[in-house]
């Protein structure tokens, strides 16, 4: 099994990590709210197609948030809200992301499709179902991404998105953090 | 030298300071420091051992903190959460681990947790122990952050990032617990503390 494992250390892994070791090239390509990300240099269309398939459920995340508002009150409407524009923030990562990377950008959809609303709690798992989508989603991709910039910001949005899962759980008067692993579900 | 690991043949002698190298956590000025990557740019085997240990030591710090006195029961209810996840965490590490040709490391004592951990021994009231805990979660976070960059088998990552995402829903719980926002950023790395 050692030998398997050895087959893995590639001249890439190599070199992937001597760059990373030299101050943390994943840290340089942490992701900002606030600032532009630094240009990746590099065209590479299987990460820009990975990052889209994310981008896809981010806007479908955020128009999941603006339909469940409504039937939100108090601390609960304060978390949607709060989510929604850190979903809105991922977004704004990601397509400049794609972008530099050769891929084109997938548009958020007018209409979802989501169901009317029983009552909060079916908002609530409504969302919550998307988050877990979200988490499964980023931990599916982010192994399969090579640009270290696209790994980075996968990596600081699906700790978020995790985050976001448990206090939506929390949120339905669930246990907001059942797994001590969270891969979320598809 | 605590362990000596036989692969493909060849034997690896790990020294304490190589295992708690890789996640690093260093005790500097009675605070917590933590260094991402340096041993984690080793050997795999060096890096799936520096996580487990981690893993390990945080275990151990919680259960400590989810038996003080001083600490209120709902504190100490949440640190017995994150002491049996943190347990999970280094077992699915240590399960990969085997599977990959390494041993696992043995557990360690809760003398080892305090002295890599400063701020351990001294947290004995609620206010003190959730500092450490957010200190300590933020901490394990920004190790594996720096270096799953660095990693390519796509087992250990996937099972890196679904830890970092525990591990990311317990610093929310414990800032929510210490009345802080439990969400402040759209983006989460972890970060240093000193």
């Amino acid at each position: 099994m050692s030998d398997r494992w050895r087959g893995g250390i590639s001249r890439r892994r190599i070199l992937v990590a001597a760059g990373a070791a030299a101050g943390g090239v994943l840290l340089d390509g942490c992701g900002s709210s606030t600032g532009k990300p630094a240009p990746t240099s590099e065209v590479n269309g299987v990460d820009a197609d990975l990052l889209d398939e994310v981008l896809a459920i981010e806007h479908m995340a955020i128009a999941a948030y603006a339909h469940i508002a409504g039937s939100l009150t108090g601390g609960a409407r304060s978390l949607a809200e709060k989510i929604s524009r850190q979903e809105a923030a991922h977004a704004a990562r990601l397509t400049p992301l794609i972008n530099d990377l050769g891929g084109r950008p997938t548009p958020a959809r007018r209409d979802y499709g989501f169901p009317a609303l029983a009552d909060p709690d079916a908002g609530l798992a409504l969302v919550g179902g998307i988050e877990n989508m979200l988490v499964a989603a980023y931990i599916d991709v982010i192994p399969k991404l090579t640009n270290q910039l696209a790994k980075a910001a996968a990596v600081t949005i699906v700790t978020n998105e995790a985050q976001h899962l448990a206090l939506v759980t929390q949120a339905r008067g669930l246990p907001p953090a059942p797994e001590a692993i969270v891969r979320g579900a598809a | 030298v605590i362990g000596q690991t036989p692969v493909g043949g060849a034997r690896l002698v790990q020294t304490r300071r190589q295992l708690l190298g890789g996640a690093t956590l260093l005790a500097a000025g009675g605070s917590l420091a933590v260094s991402p990557a340096p041993a984690w740019a080793g050997s795999p085997i060096d890096s799936m051992e520096s996580a487990v240990v981690l893993e390990q030591m945080m275990a151990v710090a919680y259960e400590s903190l989810a038996s003080r006195r001083g600490v209120d029961r709902a504190s100490r209810d949440l640190f017995g959460l994150l002491a049996g996840h943190e347990h999970k965490q280094a077992a699915a590490l240590v399960a990969l681990a085997e599977y990959l040709g390494g041993p696992p490391p043995p557990l360690p004592t809760v003398a080892a947790a305090e002295r890599l951990f400063p701020g351990l021994a001294a947290a004995n009231d609620r206010r003190s122990a959730l500092r450490l805990a957010e200190q300590l979660e933020n901490a394990e976070i920004f190790a594996f952050f720096g270096a799953i960059g660095t990693l390519s088998d796509i087992k250990l990552v996937e099972l890196v990032t679904a830890v970092m995402c525990s591990d990311a829903q317990h610093l929310a719980l414990v800032r929510q617990a210490a009345h802080e926002d439990p969400i402040p950023a759209a983006f989460l790395a972890g970060k240093q503390s000193g």
